[in-house]
């Protein structure tokens, strides 16, 4: 198992891969069946980095829990992180969405909101690791 | 230069605690796996287990932190 350290590694490393599913979108957006991949390889890519979420998650609040010396200060860590991570999961979700209306709606705006919504995600999971950085 | 397939290598390197996920983007890219239209209502589903499961481990994290101060208001 690795190391609360290792879970925000992960975290952001999801993101830069997040980045590199948008770098894809250019050079794949001129036919139909590039456009079919690049939907399902960002879908992946948002698994993946939910799951890398959901770990990280579970790792930081049991931190969190371990390290609190009174249940106020437990509870004020655990917002402060929750708030943080809630942002990370309305961008994944934004991505979702996104990717459902690049599906039903074959035009090249879909797809720039798709890969803005990816951008989103890393964005966000770059900033809740910078905000939990020593 | 293949991106596709760099971008797989990037996720094997970055990413070794979710090896399916690498395999499924693995078989997208390489056209062996047809993935159903990613619609609304999947969307929808990956959302809610999402939350669902963040959900649960914050339950159960808070039920630890009480349970750490049981005289605490």
């Amino acid at each position: 198992m690795s190391s609360p350290k290792g879970f925000v590694r992960v975290s952001v490393l999801a993101a830069i891969a997040v980045v590199a599913t948008i770098t894809v979108v250019p050079f794949v957006a001129c036919s139909p069946g590039a456009r079919t991949t690049t939907i399902n390889t960002t879908v992946a890519t948002l698994d993946a980095a939910q799951k890398s979420l959901q770990t990280y998650v579970q790792d930081h609040e049991s931190t969190i829990v371990t390290g609190a010396t009174s249940l106020a200060d437990g509870q004020g860590k655990l917002a402060t992180f929750r708030s943080a991570v809630n942002k990370v999961e309305l961008a994944i979700a934004t991505g979702y969405r996104a990717a459902a209306a690049a599906t039903a709606a074959n035009d090249d705006s879909t797809l720039t909101a798709l890969s803005q919504a990816a951008l989103l995600v890393a964005g966000e999971l770059a900033a809740i690791e910078k905000g939990l950085s020593p | 230069m293949n991106i596709a397939a760099e971008l797989v290598q990037l996720l094997a390197a970055i990413l070794p605690m979710a090896p399916e996920a690498l395999e499924q983007i693995e078989s997208i890219i390489d056209g062996q796996t047809k993935v159903p239209n990613f619609d609304a209502a999947a969307a929808a589903t990956r959302i809610a287990n999402a939350m669902t499961a963040v959900g649960s481990i914050e339950a159960a994290d808070d039920a630890t932190l009480a349970a750490r101060f049981p005289s605490s208001p």
